[in-house]
């Protein structure tokens, strides 16, 4: 008769894990122009056989890259991600996510494009490769793995004509990736440290995104059953990008960004995050300023 | 099927619906920008003759089919015969303070959008004014990008050709422009100093020569009349007129096609000879 209990009990527990796990590390990547983010809807939980997911995360974020006044670039980016995940076992679980992008970027000179439309998509798989403990353990890790598909739009405006890439929703990139994850569960904390590298391949328009590598450490305390905050820091290193096989100076580089967020558990299975990013180590390339990032979200265990 | 598998499915539909509705939209908005475009201008029409072609560093007879007779300062009657300039817009200068604007983003594509609409006159290769064209003819500069703010004048370059440029074949002038910035082919007739127009009109004794200026880039500054520029006024049209007719002023035409010290003083008498003026 506990049984079910236990089972919703692990599923809050691993719902908020998802949330403070994986997000903080889609903002880190904030600083590809292209939306080089990484979301999945794993999060660093103990997944449960058959455990079928469906969630949805906004996050804005803005940067600026050229130099003040003279050859600046001003972005704005909602990024709505919807997603579905699926645990084939305790030890597996894949997901799709499907971003949606709006971008506006300004210029020194006040020129302005805006543009909406569907991002590449994220193909993730988890796997748990260990375990060390009582119960499903205390103790875990494992690999993540995944690729991005070259899935994003080419946004034109009313004219016809095609949109800088700095605009469009995605990089139009194939991207697989690879990383290890570790986790630690002992309510009413939990810790997550992880490391992801992106290889991209070539975008649209002869752009093509520098490799990434990121790393993220966060943690989380319970304070009630139905409240948890978290904290943590993000760190990306990625190499510059290239146009047309040149390097842009004013990409690439190293960030580190703490996260510090909330989330609160409204029904047995539905979950509200929230959190904001600012920026703690900044080592970019060129000029490129990162601002602060926000996000909110919504998930839901069928 | 149980309650849940009808959630997931529902689920399922509901983001597919989501994505499907929606398209790929954008929009894109002009900026603050500074059309640039060159005119030459003279008091006399061009002239048609009627002399041979023939080549040579100092020759009696003109080769070009057309050119521009005037005077210069000293009352010297010159036949222009070939007057080409490679000039770039180089900033908009903001009053008060240097330096507030930019060549277009794409930097060095300036050059080729300037020349590849340049050379209406015919007889220029493309990237260079041809000041024997018919007064009035304009020649694209390219854009320059800028933020808001005052400005009050632009900054233009006379530059070496960057690029190679196919010169002229057969008995007429080389037009070639790699490595100059100034390239003239003037007959200038020495006794008409002090002469009446209509005795100068007269005189047939003259000289021929060609010359170029291919020192390092010079930069001039223009001032304008304040212009300002935001979010409600962002195109701004600036016409840099050469005043040709005061290129040769106190220059030893005997020397000009060999001295670079005369060739130095063509060039700045070249940058004297411009002026800027705005439109919206």
């Amino acid at each position: 008769m506990n049984t079910p209990f236990v089972l919703k009990r692990s599923a809050w527990a691993l719902t908020v894990a998802v949330s403070a796990a994986w997000t903080p590390q889609a903002l880190a990547c904030s600083t590809c122009k292209c939306g080089d983010y990484t979301i999945t809807l794993f999060g660093a939980e103990k997944s449960f056989e058959n455990r079928f997911r469906v969630a949805a995360d906004l996050i804005y974020r803005s940067e600026s890259q050229g130099q003040p006044g003279v050859a600046e670039r001003s972005t704005e980016e909602w990024r709505t991600l919807l997603g579905v995940s699926y645990s084939v076992n305790e030890d597996l679980s894949l997901a799709v996510q499907v971003p949606f992008v709006r971008k506006e970027i300004e210029d020194s000179n006040l020129a302005r494009q805006k543009a909406e439309g569907l991002g590449d998509i994220d193909l993730v798989a988890r796997w748990t490769l260990y375990r060390q403990g009582e119960a499903s353990g205390r103790h875990l890790a494992g690999l993540r793995f995944g690729v991005r598909l070259p899935t994003a739009d080419q946004v034109r405006d009313g004219g016809g004509n095609r949109l800088d890439i700095d605009v469009q929703p995605d990089a139009g990139a194939t991207v697989p990736n690879l990383g290890g994850w570790y986790a630690y569960f002992r309510f009413p904390w939990f810790v997550s440290l992880s490391a992801t590298y992106f290889s991209f391949g070539d975008g649209h328009q002869d752009f093509a995104p520098g490799d990434a590598m990121v790393a993220s450490a966060l943690a989380q305390y319970g304070v009630s059953q139905r409240v948890a905050l978290q904290f943590g820091v993000d760190a990306r290193y990625s190499q510059k990008n290239r146009f047309s096989g040149v390097d842009d100076p004013d990409s690439g580089g190293t960030l580190a960004m703490a996260f510090g967020g909330v989330a609160v558990r409204l029904y047995e299975d539905l979950l509200l995050n929230a959190g904001i990013q600012a920026p703690l180590l900044d080592e970019l390339n060129g000029h490129q300023e990162e601002d602060p990032s926000y996000r909110i979200g919504v998930a839901y265990d069928f | 099927m149980n309650i849940s598998s009808l959630l997931c499915a529902g689920a399922v539909a509901l983001v597919v619906a989501g994505l499907s509705a929606c398209s790929p939209s954008g929009s894109s908005e002009e900026g603050i920008h500074a059309q640039v475009v060159a005119v030459a201008q003279g008091t006399t029409p061009p002239h048609a003759h009627e002399h041979a072609f023939t080549d040579g560093a100092a020759t009696p007879k003109h080769t070009a089919p057309s050119f521009k007779t005037f005077r210069r300062g000293d009352g010297m009657k010159i036949d222009l015969q070939l007057g080409l300039l490679n000039l770039m817009p180089v900033e908009l200068q903001s009053c008060g303070v240097s330096v507030s604007g930019l060549l277009d983003t794409l930097g060095g594509l300036l050059v080729g959008k300037a020349h590849a609409h340049a050379g209406h006159g015919g007889e220029a290769p493309a990237g260079a004014i041809n000041v024997v064209a018919e007064d009035g003819t304009e020649f694209d500069l390219g854009s320059l990008l800028a933020g808001p703010g005052r400005y009050c004048g632009l900054v233009v370059a006379l530059q070496p050709g960057m690029a190679a440029v196919t010169p002229k074949h057969g008995d007429g002038l080389d037009t070639d422009m790699s490595g100059t910035s100034v390239n003239v082919a003037p007959c200038y007739y020495t006794t008409t100093v002090g002469m009446t127009d209509e005795e100068a009109a007269a005189e047939t004794e003259h000289l021929c020569i060609q010359a170029r200026f291919q020192g390092p880039a010079r930069t001039v500054s223009l001032p304008f009349a304040p212009v300002t520029l935001d979010h409600a006024n962002r195109h701004l049209r600036v016409t840099v007129t050469t005043h040709y007719e005061s290129w040769f002023d106190d220059i030893d035409m005997t020397l000009l096609a060999e001295d670079a010290d005369q060739q130095r003083r063509l060039a700045e008498n070249v940058e004297a000879s411009l002026e800027a003026l705005t439109a919206p």
